[in-house]
């Protein structure tokens, strides 16, 4: 342990980077009991009462999981690690703009939640025209979204005030793979805000008659896939640089770790078509050009994986393991804040297989819109993402409160652990093998009228309820361990992980952090691949649409 | 910067891997006629039951055993619905939409795209054995989408 | 310049600090064997889903 470990977040950084992981459970709380209530209804066990649309469920479950518990708790994670990493403060202007955002996208999400409420907004997280919600949903997802943008700005500050601070000094990884992130959210929102506020708002509100359905389709999808490495690159910080140190090891190789998140910069974008891959009016060749892109941004996972099985070889060989595999028994199994990541990476290996069948072009028209789909992101973001997030809350709120992360809490946090991890290999393992049958996602329960088909799916649906049943007991669990980290636990000091890098390993080169150039050639790129379908869907668009209120 | 000698040769064989998956699925795609669904033609999403040819949906024989279904999506189904076939039959599903988007859906085959409104959606199924094939609304519509279905019946 | 020295001397310190195998690479077999475990996976499940495609169309 050297001075470096004991460096505590202070009050000011606390409280901002509380108030958003506080906002992101009370959103994950809502969202987990609509998903309860959705599995019980498809696997027939419940009828929802006349006031309740399963699809109002659905879209609540949608936003808060997917926009709200991620964007508040990617914020906060982000804020309080730039913080730990520059001696305990966030600059003055990280601060403010980080309040900035805290207030935008609480107001935002409030206003969506209740059109949501009011079933005035009933069109699920992907809101795709021509269902039109009320204005004020589009308005609020509008607030949202800009304020999430102050969140970056927030990070952007504090790492351009250590660097001034630190001259000559490479940037601490965890502040880089904030920063990186952050770009590529800031590039990414760009194609949801040009939808929502250029056509959507004025749409819903009454002052232009149509909306140009495929071009709205084709900027929301320009933005929905790298919202996944949104989701999934903090995950992948928390893997390159706490769990090392969590470990009693380093960080194995600081460069590689920078260079993966340059190549999602880069990689991340050029690549929506592959969420569009059955629709027609986008010609075949674009729709290759993009899955050609997507199957490279699976090379820095690749290097991930990597890197993640080198640091616990080189850590448990440094303890003294000796076989192939003897390292394996080395790692602190017993530590949830080890345990939990560690379980993520691993669901991540067919989170991650599924992820390429999905983007094998012809290979979509198999599972397109299918469960399969909804079981493939509940291994991504809802596991791999999601648990990875627990076990930073069970380290960073206690470290932000001023409290311990108890050995009770530890242990009940690995039962919290377990007990996701067997509900969703129910709930998922059904729903991929149900999609390859068809069953389709998003859709309440029926038998088709006792279609034949349709009925052989039930046994697999309860099997989806039972897995619901499972996840939801480990949602109170997991809610009960925030609240008490958060209000109750005992006062001490709990150590915010961050790993060193060996002391072999060489320089970083300065490249990585030239972001003008990596923000270039992600540029370049987009207009690559979006440049001539997005003129062509604009030149020659059919009619535009009405819209629709089918609920 | 410095690779380690076992992650050079995991990366060369991850990116073969995908470069292999390319190759395959471009022949498979460009080669062997199995791109996704891509139909280009457009219509205008208010006027479909007066544009040819959904002013005259229905089974249209085209061929010794080869037909094509014009179909019209709309919240909550597909009109006509229940169309009967003979067994060996190639079908080519014509649909778009009335009003918000929707799926085209026959569980348990490659039948799947989706059907927007100002947009025509094409795709070819052979119907190799007899049975009542469901078709579903794969893509959420509203409130009825959970009843959008039909059936092809191939005797 | 400032920054160039103060990267050099980095270097140089890193460079004199005695290490029993500075230039050995470290063992990563279990490393190897775990990808590679990794990338048949994805090979495998792929073929799978190409496969029934393929049997489907």
């Amino acid at each position: 342990m050297n001075r470096e470990d004991n460096v505590r977040v202070d009050r000011a950084a606390a409280k901002l980077s509380l108030a958003h992981i506080y906002v992101a459970f009370i959103g994950f709380a809502i969202a987990a009991l609509c998903g309860l209530l959705q599995g019980l209804v498809r696997g027939g066990i419940v009828t929802l009462p006349k006031w309740l649309g399963y699809y109002q469920l659905l879209t609540t479950h949608g936003v808060m999981m997917g926009l709200v518990f991620t964007t508040f708790f990617i914020i906060g994670l982000f804020l309080a690690g730039a913080a730990r990493t520059s001696d305990g403060k966030l600059s003055p202007a990280a601060s403010k703009l980080g309040w900035i955002g805290w207030w935008m996208m609480t107001i935002g999400t409030g206003m969506a939640t209740v059109t949501i409420l009011m079933n005035d907004a009933s069109v699920l997280y992907t809101f795709y025209a021509p269902m039109k919600a009320s204005p004020w949903f589009y308005v609020g997802a509008a607030l949202l979204v800009v304020g999430s943008w102050f969140g970056g700005y927030a990070i952007f500050a504090n790492y351009a005030a250590w660097k001034k601070a630190n001259r000559g000094k490479t940037s601490p990884l965890f502040q880089y793979m904030a920063v990186s992130t952050m770009i590529l959210w800031q590039i990414a929102t760009l194609g949801v805000a040009v939808e929502v506020v250029f056509q959507l708002i004025p749409w819903s509100f009454g002052w232009v008659d149509g909306v140009d359905i495929l071009l709205s389709r084709s900027l929301f999808w320009f933005f929905g896939h790298p919202l996944v490495y949104f989701w999934l690159m903090p995950a992948y910080a928390v893997w390159y640089v706490s769990i090392p140190k969590i470990i009693g090891g380093k960080v194995f190789s600081d460069s590689l770790a920078r260079t993966s998140f340059v190549l999602f910069i880069l990689l991340s974008m050029p690549v929506g078509f592959h969420h569009q891959l059955m629709e027609p009016g986008i010609s075949a060749s674009w729709k290759m050009i993009h899955v050609i892109l997507t199957l490279m941004v699976v090379v820095p996972s690749l290097m991930t994986a990597f890197s993640m099985f080198a640091t616990f070889e080189t850590t448990g060989r440094a303890k003294g393991a000796k076989s192939l595999f003897g390292w394996f028994k080395t790692l602190p199994w017993g530590d949830v804040r080890f345990f939990a990541p560690f379980m993520g990476m691993l669901y991540f290996i067919p989170a991650g297989a599924g992820g390429i069948i999905n983007a094998s072009n012809q290979l979509n028209q198999v599972i397109h819109n299918t469960i399969w789909v909804t079981g493939h992101f509940h291994l991504t973001v809802g596991t791999s993402v999601a648990l990875t997030f627990f076990a930073a809350a069970y380290w960073i709120i206690p470290h932000l409160t001023g409290r311990k992360l108890t050995k009770t809490a530890n242990r009940l946090g690995i039962v919290q652990t377990v007990l996701w991890l067997v509900g969703m290999s129910m709930m998922s393992g059904a729903m991929h093998f149900l999609g390859l049958q068809g069953a389709p996602r998003r859709t309440d329960y029926t038998t088709y009228f006792n279609d034949e088909t349709a009925l052989g799916w039930m046994s697999y649906q309860k099997l989806m309820a039972m897995g619901g049943e499972i996840l939801f007991f480990s949602s109170i669990l997991l809610i009960g361990l925030v609240v008490y980290l958060a209000f109750f636990a005992p006062k001490g000091e709990e150590e915010f992980p961050i790993g060193e890098t060996s002391e072999n390993a060489e320089a970083t080169p300065k490249v990585l952090e030239r972001w003008g150039l990596w923000v270039g050639i992600a540029a370049f790129l987009i207009v690559l691949a979006y440049g001539v379908p997005l003129a062509q869907q604009i030149n020659h668009a059919p009619p535009a649409s009405a819209g629709f209120r089918t609920w | 910067m410095h690779l380690h000698r076992y992650e050079k040769i995991w990366l060369m064989l991850g990116t073969g891997a995908l470069a292999l998956f390319i190759v395959i699925l471009s022949v498979n795609a460009f080669a062997m006629g199995m791109t996704p669904p891509s139909h280009m033609e457009m219509i205008d999403p208010k006027k479909v039951d007066q544009t040819a040819p959904f002013d005259k949906p229905g089974l249209k024989k085209i061929g010794p055993n080869e037909y094509e279904l014009v179909m019209v999506s709309f919240a909550f189904g597909y009109q006509p619905g229940n169309v009967e076939v003979p067994k060996g039959a190639k079908v080519t599903f014509i649909t778009t939409s009335k009003d918000v988007v929707h799926g085209f859906q026959i569980p348990g085959t490659n039948v799947n795209t989706m059907v927007l409104p100002g947009h025509v959606s094409k795709i070819t199924h052979t119907f190799d054995e007899p049975g009542k094939f469901l078709i579903l609304c794969n893509e959420y519509c509203g409130a009825g989408h959970q009843i959008m279905a039909t059936h092809v019946i191939v005797k | 310049m400032n920054l160039q020295s103060q990267h050099q001397t980095q270097q140089k310190v890193k460079k004199t600090q005695p290490k029993t195998q500075p230039n050995q690479e470290p063992s990563l077999k279990g490393t190897f064997i775990s990808v590679l475990l990794l990338g048949a996976f994805i090979v495998a499940t792929w073929f799978g889903v190409f496969n029934l495609f393929i049997n489907r169309g």
